[in-house]
Order: C-alpha cells, then sequence, then structure tokens
C-alpha cells in the first residue's frame, strides 16, 4: 500500500452504542458528582453533551488507530479517516434524564458495581469450574472464598459512598437490603461448607454470583 | 459553568475532601481484596483456604452489622 493512501476506518455503525454507553457512563459520573454536592444538575447538564462528544471521539481515534495498525500495519506518516455518523451526536439522553426528576443520582452506586462486574464474574467461573477440578474440595474452598471476599468488596464500598452526609439515601436502602440478602447466602454458605455439603455450597455462591447484576440494575437501570 | 459564591467554593472543597478521606481507604481496601482473591486461587491447601474463610466469615457479618445501623428508614 502506497504511504499516502490514507487508512479508512468506518465507525459509523458502531457510534450509536457507543454514544449511548459513553453517555450513560458519564451521566452516572455526573449523577455522582451531584449526589456529593460537588455540582449541580444543571452544571453537570450543561457539560454533558461536550464531555460526550469529547469521550467518543478520543474512543474513535484510539480505537481507529489501534484497528489500522492491527489490520494495515499503518505507517507512522500514513493519515487515518475515520468515517462517523455525526447526526447520531445527540446526547438525547441527557435531556431524557432531567425530564424523569432524578433526585436520588443512582451513580454513588457505580464503582461498588464496576468493581462486582469484574469480581463476580471470576467466582462464576470458578463455580463452574469446580467440576472440572480434581480436588472437589479445594475448588469449593476457592469458589466460596472468592465470592466472600467479593461480597465484603461490595460491603466496604456501600459503606463508604452511604456514609456519606449527601448520600443518595434510596439507593442506599437498596443496596443495604441487597447486601444482607448477601450476608444471609454467605451465612448458609458458611455453614455447608463447614459441613462440607456441597449442594448448599453451591446454592450459596449462585445466590452470591446473582448479587452483583442485580446491584447493577439499582445503579444502571435508574439513570435509563 | 455558572459562577459559584465563596460559600458555594467552600463547601465544594468540604465535600471533595469528604470523598477523597473516604477513597482513600475504600481503593487500597478493595485493591487488598483483589489480591487476596488471587491468593486464595492460588492457594493449594484447603486447610489453609478454610482458615482464610472463617475469617473472610466473620468479617462479612460484621460488615453486615454495621451496614444494618446505617440503613435509614
Amino acid at each position: 500500500m502506497p504511504e499516502n493512501t490514507p487508512i479508512k476506518v468506518d465507525a459509523s455503525a458502531f457510534m450509536p452504542v457507543l454514544i449511548q454507553i459513553v453517555t450513560k457512563l458519564l451521566a452516572m459520573a455526573g449523577a455522582f458528582l451531584v449526589a456529593h454536592g460537588l455540582m449541580t444538575e444543571d452544571q453537570v447538564n450543561a457539560a454533558l453533551p461536550g464531555a460526550v462528544e469529547q469521550v467518543v471521539g478520543i474512543v474513535l481515534a484510539l480505537g481507529a488507530m489501534a484497528w489500522a495498525a492491527y489490520r494495515s500495519k499503518r505507517s507512522n506518516d500514513q493519515k487515518l479517516e475515520i468515517i462517523t455518523s455525526p447526526q447520531t451526536f445527540v446526547p438525547t439522553s441527557v435531556a431524557v434524564v432531567k425530564e424523569k426528576g432524578h433526585t436520588t443520582p443512582p451513580g454513588a452506586l457505580a464503582i461498588p458495581v464496576l468493581f462486582l462486574l469484574i469480581a463476580i464474574p471470576a467466582a462464576g467461573l470458578l463455580s463452574a469450574c469446580t467440576t472440572l477440578g480434581n480436588d472437589v474440595r479445594l475448588n469449593a474452598n476457592k469458589a466460596f472464598y472468592t465470592a466472600q471476599i467479593a461480597l465484603k468488596s461490595a460491603q466496604q464500598t456501600t459503606l463508604a459512598f452511604c456514609s456519606a452526609p449527601t448520600k443518595p439515601v434510596a439507593a442506599c436502602n437498596k443496596a443495604i437490603d441487597l447486601l444482607n440478602e448477601g450476608a444471609k447466602a454467605e451465612a448458609a454458605g458458611f455453614t455447608a461448607q463447614q459441613a462440607g455439603n456441597a449442594a448448599d455450597l453451591q446454592t450459596a455462591v449462585t445466590t452470591l454470583t446473582a448479587l452483583p447484576s442485580q446491584l447493577a440494575d439499582l445503579g444502571v437501570l435508574e439513570a435509563n | 459553568m455558572a459562577k459559584m459564591t465563596e460559600t458555594e467554593a467552600l463547601n465544594l472543597l468540604v465535600g471533595a475532601t469528604t470523598l477523597l478521606t473516604q477513597l482513600a481507604v475504600l481503593v487500597p481496601a478493595l485493591a487488598q481484596n483483589l489480591a487476596a482473591i488471587k491468593d486464595g486461587l492460588d492457594d493449594d491447601n484447603a486447610d489453609d483456604l478454610n482458615a482464610k474463610i472463617v475469617t473472610a466469615h466473620a468479617e462479612v457479618q460484621v460488615l453486615n452489622d454495621r451496614l444494618q445501623a446505617l440503613r435509614s428508614e
């Protein structure tokens, strides 16, 4: 390929999804700032469209560079053209968030949710692996211990955010109730694990594995 | 962004400081938890792991009590 031929990367199909994800994440971050009194809702709403555009632009540029380097072995002086679809660049969800008049932003739960999305699938994957392992007790212990620590992380995170004077009360109460169910499942799992009751332990690990999506629903669905 | 008064600016600083204080405790704790998970996965001794499970059980239940105390009606 001649060096001066620009590489074209068509990102238009991917853009609506990207904009949706970035808008949601930034709206959650904004809601978090509002919840902690760091910015007013109007300030966040005013800053959001520009921020979404910038972040989408950065992600697109980085993604296209990586893609072009991977696919075409682009040389340093070769131009890169990113084909976008500007008509989708309307962050309507900002208006939607405002219209729905959220007074208890769910953004305070963004960090625990992110953490859990990483931590608990590990437990889920692991519990699936226990059937393949040679040492059933060792693998069951690994699965349960991972689930325990993931639960502990969720508890610590919720404790930190819901101790703030400006906490979103409704979301915090829901999170605390869910974590109470988690603690009960953990106690049942502990009894089963100590007694060597594999079936009950599996039930407990399954309950704990379902917890993050419930917490995520609490944080994300309210932003929709 | 709209102009803010001195009081608003001070409140902003106080809020940011509170948040940073919380994060300063929380982030290392979460990092420690990830390390604990990794250690647990690398552990080949079921009895060792059992001891860790007993400790984690106690910690989880204490944290749950603290959360329940925090719940507002």
